[in-house]
């Protein structure tokens, strides 16, 4: 099991490495670990890159939380936190986080512009987030396009 | 690892480092990060943005303390 959470920290390491290379995310990117006390140092932890997040070239920023399990010889994510944030304010974060309450705050949501409301998002991880930032807002593709720069002003 | 003007840098935050942003939470949201669990344990955190991060960095505190308690014994 120890090396499967090592292989875990690897992936992570390869994922953001992908990333630089390609210029999306230049300059240091920091990532933090951290053992907790309910489980084995080798088998999980924290993963966490926040003050200082991940910045992107534009400016833009990804705080980054994941408390990680090996369970059945698999890595768990027990609880993360990917809050996308751009330059002018406009964010999106995906959490899993205990709750009771499924409606108004199922376990796993996402947020869009504003805390509030907790809306029931599917499960994702680090490299899908990325992908998914990747591809919305640092494509040269015309979809992308259609994305960036676009200003709003509401009020709900 | 110094490749195409990018550099991934890993390490083990410092207990330091924990109760630094543990501190800056409780300002952010003028309350103790135990008045802050009390809530989230009530479900009662919806307006806290980083409620997931900060609940990660009192477990966080809670080992390297215990780690630091531990290293004073010896």
């Amino acid at each position: 099991m120890p090396a499967i959470y090592s292989e875990y920290k690897k992936h992570i390491r390869a994922l953001l490495t992908e990333y630089g290379r390609h210029g999306i995310l230049p300059g240091v990117i920091p990532v933090r670990f951290s053992s907790v006390e309910d489980i084995p140092a080798d088998e999980g932890g924290i993963i966490r890159a926040r003050d200082p997040d991940l910045v992107f070239r534009d400016g833009a920023k990804l705080a980054l939380y994941e408390k990680v399990q090996v369970v059945n010889n698999e890595i768990q994510l027990l609880k993360y936190s990917y809050h996308y944030e751009r330059p002018n304010g406009y964010f999106f974060r995906y959490e899993r986080e205990d709750s009771e309450e499924l409606i108004r705050k199922p376990e796993y949501h996402m947020h869009v512009i504003l805390d509030l409301p907790h809306f029931p998002a599917p499960a994702v991880n680090l490299e899908l987030i990325l992908k998914v930032i990747a591809n919305n807002f640092y494509s040269q593709e015309v979809y992308s396009r259609q994305i960036v720069g676009h200003e709003i002003h509401l009020t709900v | 690892m110094v490749e195409n003007d990018f550099y991934v840098e890993e390490r083990d935050m410092t207990l330091e480092e924990v109760v630094a942003a543990l501190k800056k939470y409780e300002r952010k949201y003028g309350m103790t990060s135990e008045e802050f669990y009390k809530k989230l344990k009530k479900g009662e955190t919806y307006l806290v943005s980083e409620s997931v991060d900060w609940s990660g960095l009192l477990e966080a505190y809670k080992f390297l303390n215990g780690q630091n308690h531990k290293a004073h014994r010896e």
